[in-house]
């Protein structure tokens, strides 16, 4: 009986040990915003709400015209990563196409940061530069030893701080840091929740062929939606990821 | 128990192999505790040389970790863990051979984090609804127009077709110097704008017309901005098209802009001229009358002057291009100032010469309840006309919280219509000279006084004439005035209109974002009708019928107070009240006599827009609306307002009162497979403006009723589209219904009731396909139905198969094939069809292309219509512009 309460009180310690914080970020390329909720185990990575128009055609009479905004950029919309234990490389990608989120299982996070002796104040944290190859993309980034957690935005891990901001050398992504504060585990634990309820896990390398085919579908039916005397000339499909190849490192 | 050995065997082997491999590197190893003796798992270890990262581990799940060392010297350890403190401890490795042990204990220390702000200067620079790039950081130096620069920015695509979006929306504008002539057209700046003088762009989000209304107009707009460099080059740039074509006669479309844009003053210059059926003021159409949505910074929107006769060249459910047989000219002049950064001058002009033939051959079978005829009527209508349109607008920032504008615009327009008619069988002759003289001027003045709420001042006049010659060389109504020796007729008539409105609107807006308004104001109206109708020989006027003769003077007087309040329940439901309350004063002088009114009523209104679950959305209103009657509702005696038409009003005051309800569901949208839309409306009026006529084979005389009877009004419009996979086509249904019904009087009928309706139903479907390939189809069936003491019902079919090419990114081809088909015509006449195409080249984009358009490949000369009303049934030919090719050719500087 004493040694079922001692336990009792060591779980709870150690619960109470576990701070969760969140960092939200912005994405200099197009301003969107992320929020990292991590605490010393896990980590879950999220795009904030954005106000983005959804795609539609309308005639406006007024002017006789048709507005047409269309928005064929899927998978875009939602995306998430979820680190489920913060020493192992395998990550859970949730992209939200169509109408449900499909899960990927990502265990090739196989990065190898160069860190240099450069160090830039961000605030009023000192950084330091480190630099890694990542699917097709030569990244730079900038983190602090100051936040102590090896967890990072979007697949960026490993590094001993946090990131404060990084970008690759295309300029195809530039995330910094805006704001980091205390969290609570209730809304990390939410999230983790909703990933964990999705039944159904894919492999990450299926990830290109499942957007394409949806984005392929998406497009025939907006083209198809738009009234007569709609002129649509030129669809060009951008392949551009963010992950140019998923096997390129190995090498 | 088994697996578990084998991971462990592995481990060690692994271990092993490491041992093997870093022979020559120490490991330093241990364990990481808490205070308790609990192990601190995923805890970072840093080996550092001075301030320089060596190598660094994170402990495993029991707070084990392990760290190689190559070389000797003197590192720290740094053991750190979120809230844990961080521990520094000295290591010598003197020996590369021997292996180090540190075991390690950690104190809780929670991180002391209240929400740090990163803070860094940048390239952007994000403000409350404001974004801004400094944009030489995002340049690559290929850059020539505007649109290469947008394309650079974060946020910011720019589609093949010119559209910029921000974030995924369509820019409402694109500005200059906070200067803007295009609204939605910007195109024909971002494509041309040379790229060397833009220092800075500003993405404006929240964007509204008058930049004090932000936060209090519900805006969800994006507008951009460009700031030029301070010492940056004028220099002219543009486009011009040239089109050249072969048919019947030599057939032309061209047209150019040009613009020079400076810090400070801008100027832009468009001319047009085409004689293949198109209207030129269409590009200029939003600087003449911007288009807003909800303009509650203005008031007196709808007072105009209308013209008694207007014969009209529209060709009933057709392209009008098609039987417009034209020569147009436009020329427009436009310039913003910038005196000084608080004040705003703004000027825009245009000329608009315009040549316009139209033919139309019409036969009408009258059927009356007493008697039956029939007339045919062939014309040739020439109208030429003269257009003159200046605009000024100044707007003054008298201080960070005031704004005020002055709006001054004037119009002058000549319209000359000749009309050659043969009408049954007699050659008739129709002069009608119109004038038109508009001045308008507006001062409106707006104070921010608190973050959201706001006071607006808006005073407005208005002085339009529209005098009016009508002279037919025939006399027709001989049955109507026993005039011996009459032999033609002259109308001279005056509408004029004399406005003054002064409102005051104050909103204000909580933070919960529901929006309370309370508006007053006084408008007043005079319109002064006068015509005169002669009867004459030759050039002496015999008569001037005494019920033919008008001198009206009509004013209105209208003191309101106005309240509305929106509230939003949840973000999903909000109701908005609306409640006028109006004293009206109505002075009617006809002649010498004059009579008043007063009268007092309430306009109450109401709306309430739902939406429910995800892809469901339901929104509804009614509202209830009194009107006063118009000037055309009042005047006393006969006006001609056509060769073969008298009409007069009631001589009453009537203020009308009806009720509306409306409905809109949309269910789904683009995306998914299933989508429907539906549409319903029902207008109920208590009371009404009706008709009592008297229709002779050669006149009609037309009075207005006041009829103190229910009128009803409906309208439903649906659409349904299923995507259908296997075709990567939608289908699209559609089903349009409305009816109406009424009581008039026709040839002393007594009240007899009028019941009009008419339903189209349709189907289309249109492919989908990223290739080379589109095509779209379909077929529309329409019917109508008019019954009173006649029974009329025709339908007529319309069906379409358009195809499209895209050859190439530099390469189109687009045909498009449509067949009418007339229900009630005779079998030879009934079906019509027509062919255009077009097809481009771009030599470079952006800067030259090539177009070469046939419109009328069938080379169809004559198209006829049916029609029918509660009198009468009609079949009209139009005369069709011939087939024609036009070869263009685009170019931009």
């Amino acid at each position: 009986m004493r040694l079922y309460t001692i336990l009792f009180i060591i779980m709870i310690f150690s619960k109470s040990y576990s701070q969760v914080f969140e960092a939200t970020y912005r994405n200099n390329k197009d301003l969107k915003s992320y929020t990292l909720y991590f605490d010393t185990k896990t980590s879950i990575y999220v795009l904030n709400n954005t106000k983005a128009d959804k795609s539609s055609a309308k005639y406006d009479e007024d002017s006789n015209v048709i507005r047409v905004k269309k928005n064929v950029k899927v998978g875009k919309n939602s995306e998430t990563i979820y680190r489920p234990k913060t020493n192992s490389n395998l990550v859970y990608e949730c992209v939200d196409l169509k109408e449900h989120c499909y899960l990927f299982k990502d265990e090739g996070i196989n990065l190898k940061w160069k860190i240099t002796e450069i160090t830039e104040k961000f605030g009023r944290f000192t950084a330091k530069k480190a630099t890694a190859k990542f699917r097709g993309r030569n990244y730079t980034a900038w983190f602090t030893e100051e936040i102590p957690t090896m967890n990072g935005p979007w697949k960026f891990i490993n590094l001993p701080g946090l990131i404060l901001r990084i970008s690759d050398d295309a300029f195809f992504i530039d995330l910094e840091l805006q704001t980091i504060k205390k969290s609570s585990s209730q809304k990390m634990e939410t999230l983790i929740g909703e990933i964990n309820s999705i039944k159904e896990i894919k492999l990450v390398d299926e990830h290109v062929k499942i957007r394409e085919e949806i984005v392929n579908e998406a497009i025939n039916k907006i083209l198809s939606s738009f009234p007569r005397n709609v002129k649509v000339s030129n669809v060009s499909l951008k392949k551009d990821g963010l992950e140019k190849c998923f096997k390129c490192e190995k090498e | 128990m088994k697996k578990n050995r084998i991971v462990k065997i592995a481990y060690f082997f692994l271990l092993f192999l490491f041992s093997i491999i870093n022979l020559y590197s120490q490991e330093i190893s241990g364990t990481i505790k808490d205070s308790i003796g609990v192990p601190i798992s995923y805890a970072n270890i840093l080996l550092k040389k001075s301030d320089n990262i060596e190598n660094y581990t994170y402990s495993d799940e029991h707070g084990n970790y392990a760290l190689q060392v190559k070389d000797t010297g003197n590192y720290q350890l740094h053991f750190s863990s979120m809230s844990y403190a961080k521990k520094i401890v000295p290591i010598q490795i003197i020996d590369l051979s021997k292996n180090i042990e540190r075991n390690i204990i950690l104190h809780y220390e929670a991180m002391q984090l209240d929400e740090v702000i990163v803070q860094a200067e940048r390239d952007i620079i994000i403000g409350k609804n404001k974004v801004t790039f400094n944009v030489k950081k995002f340049l690559s130096g290929n850059e020539e127009v505007a649109e290469d620069v947008l394309k650079k920015l974060p946020g910011v695509d720019v589609d093949s077709d010119g559209i910029v979006k921000v974030n995924g929306k369509e820019i409402e504008k694109l500005m200059v110097e906070g200067d803007d002539f295009f609204e939605k057209g910007y195109t024909i700046l971002s494509k041309s704008l040379p790229s060397e003088p833009i220092e800075k762009v500003e993405i404006l989000e929240k964007y509204t017309e008058n930049e004090l209304l932000q936060n209090v107009e519900n805006s969800n707009k994006v507008a951009i901005n460009l700031k030029l460099k301070e010492n940056a080059k004028r220099q002219w740039f543009g486009n011009i098209d040239f089109g050249i074509g072969a048919s019947d006669q030599f057939r032309y479309d061209s047209q150019f802009n040009l613009m020079n844009f400076g810090k400070k003053n801008k100027y832009y210059f468009l001319g047009n001229t085409n004689n293949i059926g198109k209207n030129a003021t269409g590009p200029i159409q939003h600087l003449i009358r911007p288009f807003r949505l909800n303009k509650i910074d203005k008031i007196g929107e709808d007072v105009y002057a209308k013209k008694l006769i207007d014969i009209s060249m529209e060709s009933l459910g057709f392209k009008n291009d098609r039987s417009n047989f034209n020569n147009t000219e436009l020329l427009s002049l436009n310039a913003i100032f910038n005196p000084s950064s608080k004040t705003k001058i703004k000027i825009l002009g245009f000329f608009n010469w315009d040549e316009n033939d139209f033919y139309k051959n019409s036969f009408i079978e009258y059927n009356l309840p007493d008697f039956s005829f029939s007339n045919s009527e062939d014309f040739h209508l020439r109208k030429k006309k003269k257009i003159a349109f200046g605009k000024l607008e100044i707007k003054h920032r008298i201080s960070e919280k005031e704004l005020i504008e002055f709006i001054s615009s004037f119009n002058k327009g000549d319209f000359q219509t000749k009309k050659d008619l043969i009408f049954n069988s007699t050659d008739l002759i129709e002069k009608i000279n119109t004038e038109n003289e508009l001045f308008n001027q507006e001062i409106t003045y707006t104070n921010k006084f608190k973050e959201r709420d706001i006071f607006i001042l808006k005073s407005r006049f208005i002085y339009e004439n529209s005098p009016q010659n009508y002279w037919i060389n025939q006399f027709l109504y001989e049955d109507l005035f026993s005039i011996e020796n009459a032999n033609n007729v002259l109308q001279n008539s005056q509408n004029k209109v004399t406005y003054f409105g002064l409102e005051a609107h104050l909103l204000s807006k909580n933070l919960k974002g529901n929006l309370f308004e309370i508006i007053t104001g006084n408008q007043f109206k005079k319109d002064n009708l006068n015509s005169i109708f002669s009867i004459k020989e030759n050039d002496f006027v015999i008569e001037k019928p005494f019920n033919f003769q008008n001198e009206i003077s009509y004013f209105t007087n209208d003191s309101y107070l106005k309240g509305k309040y929106s509230f939003k329940l949840t973000s999903k439901f909000q109701i908005t009240g609306k409640i006028g309350l109006h004293q009206l004063l109505n002075r009617l002088k006809n002649f010498d006599v004059t009579k008043d009114q007063q009268l007092f009523f309430i306009n109450p209104n109401f709306h309430l827009q739902w939406e429910f679950l995800e892809k469901h959305k339901l929104s509804g209103s009614v509202s209830v609306n009194t009107t006063n009657a118009t000037i055309l509702n009042v005047y006393e005696n006969y006006i001609l307002t056509s060769f073969r038409n008298f009409k007069k009003g009631t001589n009453q005051f009537n203020q009308l009162q009806k009720i509306k309800y409306n409905l809109i569901y949309t269910y789904g949208n683009w995306s998914e497979n299933f989508t429907a839309f539906a549409f319903l409306s029902y207008l109920k009026s208590h009371d009404y403006f009706s008709s009592r006529s008297q229709i002779e084979q050669n006149y009609t005389l037309s009075e207005q009723i006041y009829l103190n009877k229910n009128r009803d009004f409906f309208i439903v419009n649906t659409q349904v589209d299923r995507y259908l996979n296997f075709i990567n086509s939608r289908i699209k249904l559609k089903l349009n219904y409305f009816k109406t019904s009424y009581f008039n009087e026709v040839n002393n009928s007594e009240l007899r009731k009028v019941v009009s309706s008419n339903y189209d139903y349709g189907i289309e479907l249109r492919s989908g396909f990223k290739g080379v390939f589109n095509y779209n189809l379909g077929t529309k069936w329409k019917k109508f139905e008019v019954k009173s003491n006649t029974l009329n019902k025709f339908t007529n079919t319309i069906s379409f198969l358009d195809l499209e090419f895209n050859l190439s990114e530099k390469l189109f081809f687009s045909i498009q094939n449509e067949r009418y088909l007339f229900g009630n015509l005779d079998k030879k006449n009934n079906t019509y069809y027509f062919s255009d195409f077009s097809a481009t080249y771009v030599v470079k984009k952006n800067k030259i292309s090539f177009e070469l358009s046939g419109q009328n490949l069938t080379n169809t000369k004559v198209y006829k219509t049916y029609f029918a009303d509660d009198n009468s049934i009609s079949s009209t030919e139009y005369r069709l512009l011939p087939r024609f090719l036009l070869c263009k050719i685009k170019y931009r500087f």
